[in-house]
């Protein structure tokens, strides 16, 4: 009974105030802009591996077009990031490290549920492998991403996020 | 016949042989240029993808690289930068060496090894860049003169490549000159079978045509061919002749011999036709149907030379025909019409020469020829004309009787009467009772005219009886369908409606038409006298008379022609004629009367012989009813014959 409480607290907490994110410890390797509620200084949340890990995620099991096999890839859940940040705009532009961006509406994102993935067989990925995250596209479960436009979709080496 | 049979036999058997590799020829071609068109349109979509594309991506990035680098060069800040984006050049590699891209970049010649040299090179410089070049700012130098040959080969590559996409043909693909060596092949398949398919409907539209144009059984040319020749003839305007050739005695080939001999019989008509006339004087020849055959001369100059070839055609036909192993004679009517005198189109010739014909026909039942005149069209327009408006001249009451009496000689009373059709013809007045007949024959308003002529005389008598005179037969002349009437019933009807008793229609009959139709008399005549319906034999001596008629032919009276009586003061053979004709008369029990009596010597003469009745303007013309109870009343009625 006490959990609920303090689970529904947390909800409620959630979704009516600003609640701070930790200040990250380690290299950031995520920054989330815009239209969020959760920031660390007020416009921004920016997150370490650590924290990233925290949040729930997923494994997916891919043979994407730019490799000859299939590997595991996990991370977390774009959409349970979103949720951290208390995310309320409908569109997001996601941009890499080489600057090379996309923007992809919320639905989009709510339907298909990618990952932000960081390890890849286990191993962290580094930038020269696509890393510290690429966003997956789970396209083994669905025939209909497996063309160029949505394969176009699947950014790595993603270091911003900007919620519109 | 033998090659009418045999001819469309090798024609199918040639045809099944040929077009069966032909089409099976067209639609391989036909298929495989499908496919290969198909493999074109993949060839043409197998693009370099997204390949051209990375390889762009990997060039900006090395580019990108060597402008760190420089940037390094006089800030040493800013290694930081240098090392991610030597991280970021790095990862490019994978991508190009990996998955799809690598795939698509293998189709270009050499591209994968100088991608995997230039990324061997790039490891290589790793060392470099993270512990020498922190300490040595030079080495930038160094490092980027070893990245800018790959840099050049890179956008060498993505450049060539991204042309490629767009120029296609260019290329000098052994895939392509392939599919183009097939591409003839095919090519030269489908228009060859296509023109050989072209071919054969061409000449089955050549067969075809000719089939429409030539009759079957005498491979002559037919109506269709002999239409076109006309037009064709009356749009040169040169004169020509039409013939239209009527067979005599092939009906009774066909009847007697049966159609097989009939056949035959047209053939050798046909062949005779060809090659003595055809031949001889460069006519055409045509087979109309049936046994009527259609020859056109040409450069006609004068009616003689029209004249001259009908005869000709004639003299061909009478001789003798061995069929079979039957000996026929077969005659021709012909009727002839000349282009442009008797018509200026082939539809007025034809209908013309058929008139010609029909007259050459009438006019003997040998062989003849009539050459048109448009006298010919007057008497058939009058006919038709006639013909159109008898109908509505019975409803109009444009038809009327007049009556002559027949006198008893004995005592000079009048016994009885004729009634004599007549049409006052509002345009072309008075026409003649036997025209009107034959007219009404000729179309079928008999039954109607008979009809109206019975009850005619009917209320005719009975208005003279409300007039006070006495009821006398009256004799009626009917025309030879008439008795295929229900006559008595329709004359004791009219009788009936008017109050009248039986027996006062009589009827006469002429000797030509009754024995046209004698079985039919033979079985009607007896009922009419049954019923009181007296027969009279008309115009006797005339035509084609045989004393056995009176025998066969169930009649009360005999009529003897005005032709016999208007001679006998001039003619001893007429009188003695006139004398035996009565005897025989009365010796068969038969009432005789003398038709056409003009002057008193008849009158005396035919006393003389016991002639029992006369008629003739010598008593009294043919008179309006209205003048006829006058007449009477000056005469006594006499005895009833």
């Amino acid at each position: 009974m006490k959990k609920f409480f303090a689970s529904l607290l947390v909800c409620l907490a959630s979704s009516t105030y600003a609640e701070p994110i930790p200040i990250p410890e380690g290299q950031v390797i995520l920054t989330l802009s815009g239209n969020i509620q959760n920031t660390q200084d007020g416009h921004t949340a920016r997150f370490d591996l650590e924290q990233l890990k925290k949040l729930p995620s997923k494994t997916f099991n891919l043979q994407t077009r730019w490799d000859d096999e299939a590997h595991e890839y996990h991370g977390p859940l774009l959409s349970s990031i979103l949720e951290h940040v208390g995310a309320k705009g409908s569109v997001l532009k996601l941009t890499a490290l080489n600057d090379y961006s996309i923007e992809i509406d919320k639905p989009y994102i709510d339907k298909y549920q990618p990952i932000l993935a960081w390890k890849s067989d286990g191993k962290t990925m580094s930038v020269r492998n696509k890393g510290p995250l690429w966003l997956l596209l789970p396209h083994d479960k669905y025939p209909e991403l497996n063309d160029e436009f949505h394969t176009g979709r699947m950014i790595w080496q993603l270091s911003h996020i900007e919620i519109k | 016949m033998m090659r009418q049979d045999t001819f469309p036999k090798n024609v199918s058997s040639w045809k099944t042989f040929w077009l069966i590799p032909i089409v099976l020829i067209f639609f391989i071609s036909a298929l495989v240029s499908l496919i290969q068109l198909k493999q074109s349109i993949t060839i043409l979509d197998a693009r370099h993808g997204t390949s051209v594309w990375t390889l762009f991506q990997l060039r900006s990035e090395m580019r990108r690289f060597i402008d760190t680098l420089t940037i390094y060069e006089s800030n040493p800040s800013t290694l930081e930068d240098v090392h991610h984006r030597y991280d970021l050049l790095w990862s490019r590699f994978p991508v190009a060496l990996k998955g799809v891209d690598s795939h698509q970049l293998s189709k270009i010649d050499g591209a994968l090894d100088q991608i995997k040299t230039a990324f061997s090179e790039v490891k290589s410089l790793e060392s470099l860049v993270f512990e020498g070049l922190p300490t040595n700012q030079k080495l930038a130098l160094d490092i980027k003169a070893k990245i800018y040959p790959h840099l050049e080969m890179v956008e060498k590559l993505s450049l060539d490549n991204y042309h490629y996409n767009n120029a296609f043909y260019n290329r000098s693909d052994r895939e392509v000159a392939e599919m183009l060596e097939q591409l003839i092949w095919l090519m030269f398949g489908l228009i060859s079978t296509g023109c050989l398919l072209l071919l054969m409907v061409l000449r089955e539209n050549k067969v075809n045509l000719y089939q429409a144009e030539h009759d079957n059984l005498t491979d002559m040319p037919n109506r269709a061919f002999l239409r076109r020749v006309l037009s064709d003839r009356c749009a040169s305007g040169l004169p020509f002749a039409l013939h239209l050739i009527d067979l005599n005695g092939f009906k009774d080939i066909n009847d007697t011999l049966g159609h097989h001999t009939g056949d035959l019989a047209l053939q050798a008509v046909a062949s005779r036709l060809r090659e003595k006339i055809d031949e001889e004087f460069n006519c055409i020849t045509c087979r109309l149907g049936g046994d009527e055959f259609a020859i056109v001369q040409p450069n006609v100059d004068n009616e003689h030379q029209v004249t001259h070839l009908a005869l000709t055609i004639i003299n061909a036909l009478e001789e003798d025909f061995i069929i079979d192993i039957h000996q026929c004679q077969i005659g021709a009517s012909i009727g002839s019409t000349i282009y442009p005198n008797h018509g200026r189109d082939g539809s007025s010739l034809l209908s013309h020469a058929d008139i010609a014909m029909y007259q050459a026909k009438n006019n003997s039942p040998e062989s003849s020829q009539k050459l048109f005149s448009f006298k010919m069209l007057e008497k058939i327009n009058r006919k038709s004309q006639l013909q159109r408006e008898l109908r509505g001249a019975i409803q109009k009451g444009e038809l009327h009787l007049e009556y002559q009496p027949i006198i008893f000689l004995a005592d000079g009373t009048v016994s009885s009467f004729e009634a004599l059709l007549r049409w006052n013809h509002p345009i072309l007045n008075s026409i003649p009772p036997m025209e009107i007949v034959e007219v009404a024959e000729h179309y079928g308003v008999t039954k109607e005219l008979g009809v109206w002529l019975i009850q005619e005389v009917a209320k005719q008598i009975k208005t003279w009886a409300a007039q006070g005179l006495q009821l006398l037969p009256v004799s009626i002349n009917i025309s030879p369908s008439m008795y295929q009437q229900d006559l008595v019933s329709m004359i004791n009807s009219a009788l009936e409606e008017n109050q009248l008793p039986k027996g006062l229609i009589w009827i006469e009959i002429t000797e030509d038409t009754s024995i046209q139709i004698i079985h039919k008399v033979q079985k009607l005549l007896p009922s009419l006298s049954a019923e009181g319906i007296r027969v009279s034999l008309d115009d006797f001596g005339t035509g084609l008379s045989s004393l056995s008629h009176l025998q066969q032919l169930p009649i009360q009276t005999l009529k003897i022609d005005r032709s016999f009586i208007s001679r006998l003061q001039q003619n001893e053979t007429s009188r003695a004629l006139v004398k035996h004709i009565i005897d025989i008369g009365h010796d068969l029990g038969l009432n005789v009367v003398a038709e056409g009596i003009e002057e008193a010597y008849s009158d005396e003469l035919l006393k003389q012989y016991q002639c029992d009745y006369a008629q003739g303007y010598y008593y009294s013309r043919p008179m309006r009813p209205e003048l006829i109870c006058d007449f009477c009343n000056s005469t006594t009625p006499g005895k009833q014959i």
